[in-house]
């Protein structure tokens, strides 16, 4: 079997990480994605740690290699009119173009989707932006916080506040929002290529990186377009749909107990041996556990905190409880689970031997993620890939004295 | 409860020309992962049937708030949410007859999701390596918490435990300070959209090959891939990071700032030295690009608590609204940290048609969240209201199946279609 998107190619213009995880999703599924970058400087993400050793290097920034697996590199300033036809002339060949860039952006650079269809109309346009390209906001400036905060799900990160003035609202770890963005933008394109199926024609998909973030963000909303109040972030909102779930502390670290049902609660009981506090009539109903987690809690850290995070996990889920360990990037580099089912890959990193990575998000048995090549240096594929648009080697030399490629 | 939406055709539209049309799942999943998934792919023309019984309710049809206090199984808003553009039949898996009539849906079918425990629907004569010899090119995933293989794999999760698997609870909070996990839905919808993606590439591989194949879709896999900055970090400098509130290595200021208003924020964000000497005019305090404590993103990481306050003592004397309107139309990134009722009111959501009205049988008139990609040469996608339990029952083993009417109704009467 072929890779299952090896029939597509795709051009990526876009930086950092919603519109290059995009294209790698589809790249690590077998499509040849060119990534074209700015001449000299490169990808933003190249200048973002971590780096091996801490030594920072354009050619060794761990982010960029994560996010740029499986594709072939280019050069290319778009801005001049030689780089703009050469830009034109790749994208006659392609199936797809990731792009970041806002209307106003794509405009100066005349990668509108009116022009692009000329040029090719089997042409799948995805933009990847922070607010999307139509609506009073599209030229806005994004980011991950912006995004984060404009979703609905930064106000409400950390729940629970106690003190509002100095609990200002958080982004997640790392970067939820983006990535997110950049998953979407993946689905909406093959979403696209599956019309193309139908129609033969390409058409322009338009993904905002914060409503792919805030059409997670439905519960508040949606209970009050039924008639609920909203709430502060002063409230925890696992109290409020009457769940009694939090973090328990282990002797090694924290443990994410969640249990929503009766039955969790009986085998949660019976993993730390029936003991007789447990009989109290405040834990007897499941909206009077969630109204007691505090002295719920504090009863139960009597059990956990001779236990490790992973023995409270497994002792809970063998009797069916939710219950998980809170996970440092330590415990996830020495998790048997995860090494014994490939969820992380081995990469030879350059200069830092071997360097372990979140693998593919799924397997697929026919067609599984192929690891077939490490993220281009900077301009690696340049020659390779405009000798394949038909330039001479003296075309690619004078392109490059001229600082086009 | 109602808002000035755009209303979606109450009657099924026209799906021939939709990216999914002529697409058939058989949805075996419940609570939210596997049905965001599916939903995802009826907005886009897929026919997809929710098989369900009375005997396992879906738990997101026991959970309120319910229009005027009045429960009921078709009343949840957040199964009327995730469940639109589908439609419901009951069946009761446990009776052989009920796995037979699952089994010729399966048949029909083009994708099939499922997220039972492990060995579930194998014993039902309904797993991938039983149902793969006749049809080599379905699309079959099963969804799980931790994956089909690993020593974890037996293990029940909700979405929260996977945040605390998956390393994201761990990477959140404020510099110093324990966890504070990401509140509510999360880890289902990166599921969701992930599975999404894996089922599109697997069909798109179907139209080219004739092939079809299993997906094993683990939540925590999909949790790390999104998420493999501490890991990166951890496996290349050997450290253990930890929590850093709203620090970014190559922006500052980054931060959210107090605003005029009952607890309101804005979200900022400046990029690098321009950004910043643009940021400092718009503040009305150019003294602070001179400033040796702010002078470059070096010196401003390193004074970044005092950075943080001279710029509160002027976010303070401002709405979030105006703080973004100045910082935007100067080229800053910035913006409100809304509240829910930012969301529900924000221009530029309404401008997108962000929200939709769909008229629900027993609900009425609700908005919901809608399809979260623009396609400009996709039709309108589909919203028709979530399906009542069992609404498509009939729908399904005469149409789709051709049963004929008295075995329709003798399946009802002995309670096989439950």
């Amino acid at each position: 079997m072929p890779d299952a998107l090896s029939d597509l190619r795709v051009v990526e213009l876009a930086q950092f990480i919603a519109g290059p995880y995009a294209s790698k999703v589809l790249a690590d599924l077998g499509a040849d994605v060119i990534k074209v970058e700015p001449p000299r400087t490169g990808d933003v993400a190249r200048r973002h740690g971590p780096f091996p050793g801490d030594v920072p290097h354009p050619e060794r920034s761990g982010l960029f290699f994560y996010l740029n697996t499986n594709k072939r590199g280019l050069t290319l300033d778009a801005a001049t009119p030689t780089g703009a036809g050469l830009l034109d002339q790749l994208l006659r060949t392609a199936d797809v173009l990731i792009s970041d860039h806002t209307p106003a952006e794509a405009r100066r650079l005349g990668l509108t989707f009116t022009r692009l269809r000329r040029l090719n109309p089997r042409l799948i346009v995805t933009s990847v932006t922070c607010f999307g390209w139509t609506g009073p906001y599209r030229n806005y400036r994004g980011s991950e916080l912006v995004a984060w905060q404009a979703s609905g799900k930064g106000y409400y990160t950390p729940e629970g506040v106690t003190d509002p003035e100095r609990e200002n609202p958080l982004k997640a770890g790392g970067h939820q929002a983006d990535f997110m963005g950049g998953v979407n933008a993946a689905a909406a394109t093959l979403s696209a290529v599956h019309q193309r199926w139908l129609t033969g024609k390409g058409q322009h998909v338009d993904q905002s990186i914060r409503e792919a973030v805030t059409t997670t963000f439905f519960a508040f909303p949606m209970n009050y377009f039924y008639g609920a109040p909203l709430p502060s972030r002063l409230t925890e909102s696992a109290g409020a749909v009457g769940a009694a779930m939090g973090l328990i502390e282990c002797s090694n670290g924290l443990l994410q107990l969640s249990m929503l049902a009766d039955h969790q609660w009986y085998g949660f009981v019976k993993a730390m041996g029936e003991p007789e506090w447990t009989k109290d009539e405040r834990f007897g109903k499941g909206a009077s556990r969630a109204r007691n987690w505090d002295a719920l809690r504090a009863y139960v850290q009597q059990w956990t905190s001779t236990r490790t995070k992973e023995e409270v996990a497994r002792l809970a889920q063998d009797q069916r409880v939710p219950a998980m360990p809170v996970n440092s990037a330590a415990d996830i580099l020495a998790s048997d689970h995860l090494r014994q089912r490939g969820s992380l890959v081995d990469f030879a990193f350059p200069e830092a031997g071997t360097v372990r990575l979140p693998g593919p998000a799924y397997k697929l048995s026919a067609t599984p993620v192929s690891w077939r090549r490490q993220p281009p240096r900077l301009g690696e594929h340049t020659a390779e890939i405009l000798g394949e648009l038909g330039c001479s080697r003296d075309d690619v030399v004078q392109l490059y004295r001229g600082g086009i490629v | 409860m109602t808002l000035a939406t755009k209303k979606a055709p109450s009657a099924m539209v026209k799906r021939s020309r939709l990216p999914l049309s002529r697409v058939r799942v058989a949805d075996f999943s419940w609570l939210a992962a596997g049905p965001f998934a599916t939903r995802f792919l009826a907005t886009m023309g897929a026919e997809v049937v929710r098989v369900e019984s009375q005997k396992r309710l879906d738990q997101l049809r026991q959970i309120g708030p319910y229009p005027d206090g009045v429960p009921g199984v078709n009343r949840s808003p957040h199964y009327n949410l995730i469940n639109y553009s589908k439609m419901s039949m009951t069946l009761d898996l446990s009776t052989p007859r009920g796995a037979e009539v699952a089994r010729r849906l399966v048949m029909v079918s083009d994708v099939v999701v499922e997220n039972f425990a492990a060995g579930v629907l194998e014993r039902l004569g309904l797993g991938w390596d039983s149902v793969r010899r006749d049809r080599p090119d379905l699309v079959y995933v099963s969804s799980s918490g931790l994956g089909r293989s690993g020593p974890a794999r037996h293990y029940v999760a909700y979405g929260m435990t996977l945040h605390a698997f998956g390393g994201l609870t761990h990477a959140t909070g404020y510099a110093g300070q324990p966890p504070r996990p990401v509140s509510g839905t999360w880890a289902d919808p990166v599921t969701a959209i992930t599975m999404t993606c894996a089922i599109l590439a697997a069909l798109h591989c179907r139209r080219r090959t004739g092939q079809g194949q299993y997906i094993d879709l683990a939540m925590s896999d999909a949790m790390l891939a999104i998420t493999p900055e501490q890991v990166l970090e951890c496996g290349l400098t050997g450290r253990v990071p930890e929590r850093t509130g709203n620090f970014e290595e190559t922006a500052v200021p980054h931060n959210t700032y107090r605003c005029q208003g009952d607890d309101a924020w804005v979200a900022i964000a400046v990029r690098d030295e321009a950004e910043w000497r643009v940021f400092c005019r718009v503040a009305s305090h150019r003294e602070w690009a001179a400033d040796p404590r702010f002078a470059d993103a070096y010196a401003r990481h390193r004074n970044e608590a005092e950075l943080d306050r001279a710029i509160t003592a002027w976010t303070r004397e401002h709405t979030a609204r105006e703080i973004t309107e100045r910082l935007q139309k100067a080229g800053v990134a910035a913006f409100p940290c809304l509240t829910a009722m930012g969301i529900i009111e924000d221009p530029q959501l309404r401008a997108r048609d962000f929200f939709v009205t769909v008229n629900h049988p027993e609900v009425g008139e609700r908005p919901v969240f809608g399809h979260p990609w623009r396609m400009s040469g996709m039709p309108k996608p589909v919203y028709t209201p979530a399906p009542l339990l069992g609404q498509h029952s009939d729908y399904v083993l005469r149409d789709v199946l051709g049963l004929p009417a008295e075995e329709a109704k003798r399946l009802v009467d002995e309670k096989v279609v439950y």
